[in-house]
């Protein structure tokens, strides 16, 4: 049986991927909240056991503008430009 | 043969067929339709051109094959093409927020609302039951705008869709509304009387107003302002937009006695009030961080009277809904093509 593919569309054109500046240090972690309440606190409590326990460092801390929107492109491009790692706190 | 076709080993019954649909993550989980490449070309012949962006989270742009694909899957008819390709077009607008509407813990489905005379044409239900089943036009359209979200925008529950509890509107919520003593939602919107317009909304199911009792407009406007009055919504610190769908019953008493839509609109806006005491201090908190303030002892249900949309449909009977929405939304609008 042949059919239509209804997953099928035109692909997004290829993502560029980019590189973490010289500058950055080794390792460097960030971690993005999505805005709800508490993710601060949990990603600043996995970033300092990560720190402790895995020598895992230095870390960051971002955010979404708000929890109502996805990451805006520029933020994704300016956290893989300066850390290593991000940790995203997708749960509320 | 065109490069999305995919020959799939021969199913000889609908069992085999929804087997088949199970093992790839396709559908809603209800049995569909398999979109053969000449129910495919059925369901396009005479569709309109529609320019259509790139689906979140996914990233891929849809094709009038991969859509005709989900519309067959769904149950539609070649004339409900139309309407579906408008609905697709108004979530792509920026102002509704399709990303994040699909990604949310919210439980938002997409809202179809069908202005004009469209809706005779495919026999859309806005009378008795009409957020409800039994009208083939109303079930398919709403749950083809969802296949296409689901398979070609990749919003897979549990997945990249992480409503915490969903909601049985995400499996299709379309209606048509009424005709009434007021304009029609899209004539308030600035669109002409005739035209076919579809309205989205990221909603929440419809909350029953019930008001057997009252006698006047100005008793049934109280019982909506409570029902709209609840810690709960997202519109009360995400703001954004809901919509007050009035039972033909009750629109018909506001409209006997004076009431228009902007009077609603701001008498609804006076009234509908949450006192703070009904909202815990740990969400007070939460209210502020989104700069969102009580005004008095109590806080507004959205940020403007605008924000509240209004329309009537429904049958027999003394009930209305008040349809909030995931807030950081807007409704909008698209003439069907």
């Amino acid at each position: 049986m042949r059919i239509v593919d209804p997953t099928s569309g035109i692909a997004p054109s290829e993502t560029v991927a980019v590189a973490a500046s010289s500058g950055s240090p080794a390792g460097a972690l960030c971690g993005l909240s999505n805005s709800k309440p508490g993710a601060h606190d949990l990603l600043e409590a996995i970033g300092r056991r990560l720190a402790d326990d895995h020598g895992l460092g230095p870390h960051g801390l971002e955010a979404k503008p708000s929890a109502a929107v996805g990451a805006d492109p520029a933020l994704l491009d300016h956290l893989a430009a300066r850390y290593r790692l991000a940790v995203v706190a997708i749960g509320d | 043969m065109n490069t999305d076709t995919l020959d799939l080993p021969e199913v000889d019954d609908a069992w085999a067929w929804m087997a088949a649909c199970e093992e790839r993550g396709w559908g809603d989980g209800l049995p569909t339709i398999p979109p053969t490449e000449e129910r495919v070309a059925t369901m396009l012949a005479g569709a309109p051109s529609v320019d259509l962006g790139p689906l979140p989270p996914r990233g891929v742009t849809p094709t009038l094959r991969s859509i005709a694909a989900n519309a067959v899957m769904a149950g539609c008819r070649p004339a409900d093409l139309p309407v579906l390709l408008a609905a697709i077009a108004a979530v792509q607008d920026e102002a509704y927020n399709l990303h994040g509407t699909l990604a949310t813990t919210h439980p938002c489905a997409p809202m179809v609302l069908v202005s004009g005379p469209v809706r005779e044409t495919l026999g859309l239900n806005s009378g008795g039951n009409c957020l409800g089943p039994g009208t083939r036009g109303n079930a398919v359209i709403g749950r083809a705008l969802s296949l296409v979200l689901l398979h070609v925008g990749g919003a897979r529950p549990g997945v990249l869709d992480r409503s915490t509890q969903g909601s049985p509107a995400k499996y299709t919520f379309c209606f048509a509304e009424a005709d009434s003593p007021f304009d029609p939602l899209a004539v308030q919107r600035g669109f002409a009387p005739g035209e076919s317009v579809v309205s989205v909304m990221a909603a929440e199911p419809p909350h029953n107003v019930n008001d057997h009792g009252s006698t006047t407009g100005a008793e049934i406007l109280l019982t909506v302002a409570g029902t709209m009055a609840q810690p709960g919504s997202n519109n009360v610190y995400v703001r954004g937009p809901h919509l007050l769908l009035l039972g033909p019953e009750h629109a018909a008493t506001l409209h006997r006695d004076g009431w228009t839509p902007a009077s609603i609109r701001a008498h609804l806006w006076e009234h509908a009030r949450i006192p703070v005491a009904h909202v815990s201090e740990g969400n007070r908190r939460q209210f502020v961080e989104w700069g969102v303030e009580p005004d008095g002892d109590a806080y507004t249900v959205s940020d403007a009277p605008e924000n509240l949309h209004l329309a009537v449909a429904g049958g027999a009977g003394k009930h209305s809904a008040w349809i909030p929405s995931f807030g950081g939304t807007a409704l909008v609008s698209r003439v069907v093509p």
